[in-house]
């Protein structure tokens, strides 16, 4: 027994260096890909690029369900982006409240015969709507069928080569369509594009956009920003420079229309459609030999407004990792096949092994740590490996981070707001690691289980000082539903 | 125990070191950016004041310390880059004696360092310059290579625009949208060199069909009957785009090219000629597309409508709308702008 619990012990702990090791890999191709991309930025001069080839059309799909106290904002938002060419499609996906008839009055909308160009199959539509003043916006009413299908209704009724998926609740900077467009421009065979998604807790917004970037005082709020920081600047940036882009985030991801059509558009049998499609759109390519290209890039800019209590950030992470195992386990042909290249072959496998099963090795291994200790098996030195282990090498991928951040974007201008990150990085590997770990362990029971619940999101509201309405004012409690969209779409799988 | 104290300390040191990088960064930036926001304020209101003013841009120039030349040449090009005309030239002529310290930088390993270098010295450099940025359209990198193509599709660089096109099969892997703009953006002068390029079978098709977007950006009325001459047999993407070009330069005695296409079995190839044969066809063409039109591609049911339209068949329209379906839909949505 004991020496079964040693073996088990010293496992753990290599589980744990590989782990964090990959991790600490990734932060350091991340730093040399991002301070490459800053540069090729600075030499592309995106604006001049973007007037000279007058962009791309692209068309902004927007599920909203019972969303009647934000939609309204969250639109004008949109339409004052600075890109020459596209067009917002509204999905209202069968909301009880008002949100249609808040729209309707808002936008002076007319009910309109609109051809679908293209046939992916979702709940049924009731009505197209078309703005009158606004002659890029156009409301989808169908039936509720989830996010998932309520972006297949939106990509139908779309009429541009490109479209963005985003949440009804997501600010969007000016500038982020011209920038998340560009990789379409600079290659004809990209398929699909991601940016980065920021917290907004703590910020202020005025007029649909973030005015002033602050670290948020809720400290779960503060942890998640470290979270994001690592998975976008770090994770995803260092998947990229590999080819091994699994995610773009709901929240914000622009995307070749006519290849998603052809792929069959989101699942809406998933709560990870987000991931599923991009892991989709890999094997669709490569099954049929054509070339593609799946982009994150980190200076599209989206910003959300992350859970700030405990229950709800909990159900979040249960369903991000429900989705995540819903792919590897729909995707299983594709793990450690050569046919799938750098996904297929390192990408996946890392998921599955580190990010998917990784909850539970880390809880066992917390568990047995504990035994160990309490049965007095465990020596000193091995208390000291495991505890350095799992905070020193913890902490230094989230200080890493903050480094990324601070060479590249420097979003936190604040010098109080960078000290905190950087405390926050040391006391988030006390508890909120951990349960994070518990949450994505229910994720895994829940997937066993075949739960399909999205769960709900209380929005707190972010700070506003102008006198419009603020898309996120409303703190409002969207009762858990099945299979709705609650505005909130996968985040960081990388822990 | 003596490997796990070194594993120990290690790694706290790394922590420690990653702590301590990101406090430097933020001090160095924090300098940096106060340091430019203090030329930025010094440099700014002389060179905005050269536009308006007599004074001599060389003079000017000889005050700049080396120690900030980097800096003002930065100021100087986002300035300039906004110009056109006299009032760059009067910018160019302050930069020119300070591109040394940017001209170094077009020999860097870092492609994203040859690549804003050749920027700068394209938009500030005298025309001496042209002939070097024209070297970098053979850059190992793309980037560079893009750069020094959009550098030399110009107007007043309209001479180098040979250069360009005999290198646009390496530009394969970018977006038609940005190529056809880039040649374009040369503007009338090129139109002549693109039709030769564009009847030249021996062009590469992806060249050839970006030439093809660029004249109907130009619209090119000379480029309708290369663009006739080029359909039959040809690349659908090329006839496609083609037939793009007709619908904005095309004439009637070019529809006899077109009809055929409405029953192509691809469907952007139907949908474009229908397109076409809607702005330069006849209400004969408009019976025939009305005949032909049993599609099941949206997109060619929605041309078919506006072609229709275009034409002003509202008989044909009209009979459209009883077929039902996508027909119906689209034949609506372009009678009446889409109201139900």
């Amino acid at each position: 027994m004991t020496g079964a619990l040693t073996a088990f012990n010293i496992f753990i702990i290599i589980y744990f260096v590989v782990l964090n090791g990959t991790y600490l890999l990734l932060s350091v191709t991340a730093f040399r890909s991002l301070r490459r991309y800053v540069d090729r930025l600075d030499s592309l001069q995106i604006d001049d690029l973007l007037a000279s080839s007058g962009g791309l059309p692209i068309s902004l799909v927007v599920p909203a369900f019972n969303e009647s106290a934000s939609i309204v904002p969250s639109v004008r938002s949109l339409l004052t982006l600075t890109y020459a060419d596209y067009e917002i499609v509204v999905v209202n996906d069968g909301s009880n409240d008002d949100t249609l008839r808040s729209l309707i009055d808002a936008f002076d909308l007319e009910e309109v015969t609109r051809v679908p160009t293209s046939s992916i199959p979702c709940a049924p539509v009731s009505a197209v709507y078309h703005g009158v003043r606004h002659q890029n916006l156009t409301v989808i009413d169908k039936a509720n069928g989830g996010k998932a299908d309520a972006l297949n209704a939106g990509l139908n009724y779309s009429r541009s080569a490109l479209f963005c998926a985003m949440d009804a609740d997501t600010i969007l900077e000016p500038d982020a369509l011209a920038r998340v467009v560009r990789p379409f421009l600079e290659d004809g065979s990209t398929v699909a594009v991601g940016g980065i998604v920021r917290i907004a807790n703590g910020c202020r917004v005025s007029g649909g956009s973030v005015e002033d970037i602050r670290l948020p005082r809720n400290m779960l709020a503060r942890f998640q920003v470290l979270e994001y920081l690592r998975a976008f600047l770090a994770a995803r940036v260092g998947w990229n420079s590999i080819g091994g882009t699994l995610i773009i985030s709901g929240a914000f991801g622009a995307f070749r229309r006519s290849v998603v059509a052809e792929a069959g558009g989101f699942d809406p049998d998933t709560v990870g459609e987000d991931m599923e499609l991009i892991v989709r759109l890999h094997r669709h390519c490569r099954d049929r030999g054509t070339p593609y290209r799946i982009e994150f890039i980190p200076d599209p800019v989206a910003w959300t407004e992350a859970p700030e209590r405990i229950a709800e950030l909990g159900r979040q992470r249960d369903r991000w990792q429900r989705g995540l195992a819903q792919v590897m386990v729909r995707h299983r042909k594709m793990i450690g096949n050569p046919k799938y290249g750098v996904p297929g072959l390192v990408a996946l496998p890392h998921y599955l092994a580190f990010e998917a099963f990784g909850p539970i090795v880390e809880l066992v291994g917390y568990l047995a740590f504990a035994l160990a200790v309490v049965m007095g098996v465990a020596s000193f030195g091995y208390i000291v490996a495991f505890l350095a282990v799992a905070v020193f090498l913890g902490s230094a991928l989230s200080v890493a981070a903050v480094a990324l951040e601070e060479i590249s974007f420097r979003r936190y201008r604040r010098s109080r707001d960078l000290l905190m990150l950087l405390g926050t990085a040391l006391i988030e590997n006390f508890g909120y690691r951990q349960l994070s770990s518990w949450w994505r362990l229910r994720g895994l029971v829940s997937a066993a289980r075949g739960d399909l619940e999205w769960g709900a999101m209380e929005r707190r509201g972010l700070e506003v000082t102008s006198d419009e309405p603020n898309p996120h004012e409303a703190a409002r409690s969207s009762e858990a539903r099945r299979r709705s969209n609650a505005g909130v779409s996968s985040g960081p799988a990388e822990q | 125990m003596t490997g796990l104290a070194i594993a120990i300390v290690g790694l706290a040191a790394l922590n420690l070191l990653f702590a301590g990088l990101v406090l430097v960064l933020r001090v160095l930036h924090g300098r940096r950016a106060s340091r430019r926001k203090r030329r930025n304020e010094h440099w700014q209101p002389l060179l905005i004041g050269l536009l308006s003013d007599d004074s001599d841009p060389a003079a000017l120039a000889e005050q700049v310390d080396p120690a900030e030349q980097r800096d003002v040449i930065e100021i100087a090009w986002n300035i300039a880059r906004r110009l056109r005309g006299p009032d760059r030239e009067r910018i160019r002529a302050f930069a020119v004696p300070l591109l040394d310290v940017v001209a170094a930088d077009l020999a860097s390993g870092r492609a994203e360092t040859r690549a804003r270098a050749l920027q700068i010295v394209s938009c500030l450099g005298d025309t001496d310059g042209e002939a070097t940025i024209s070297t970098f359209l053979d850059d190992s990198s793309p980037l560079v290579s893009l750069v020094a193509a959009r550098a030399l599709c110009q107007p007043q660089r309209e001479q180098w625009f040979g250069e360009v096109l005999l290198r646009l099969d390496r530009y394969s892997s970018w977006s038609v949208a940005l190529l056809s703009s880039m040649l374009a953006g040369v503007g009338v002068a090129a139109a002549a060199r693109m039709r030769t390029y564009l009847a030249d079978g021996r062009n590469p098709v992806g060249g050839r069909v970006a030439v093809a977007r660029a004249l109907e950006l130009l619209r090119d009325p000379e480029a309708s009957d290369v663009a006739a001459a080029q359909i039959p047999g040809s690349d659908p993407n090329l006839i496609a785009a083609c037939l793009r070009l007709l619908s904005v330069v095309g004439r009637a005695e070019h529809a006899a090219v077109v009809r055929p296409l409405i029953a192509d079995e691809r469907f952007f190839v139907r949908s474009a000629a229908i397109m076409t044969l809607g702005r330069i066809g006849n209400r004969q063409d408009a019976r025939l597309i009305f005949e032909t039109t049993d599609d099941d591609s949206p997109w060619v049911a929605i041309r078919s409508a506006q072609a229709l339209a275009n034409l002003h068949a509202s008989d044909e329209l009209a009979l459209l709308a009883a077929r039902g379906g996508l027909l119906r839909d689209a034949a609506i949505e372009t009678l009446y702008g889409g109201a139900a």
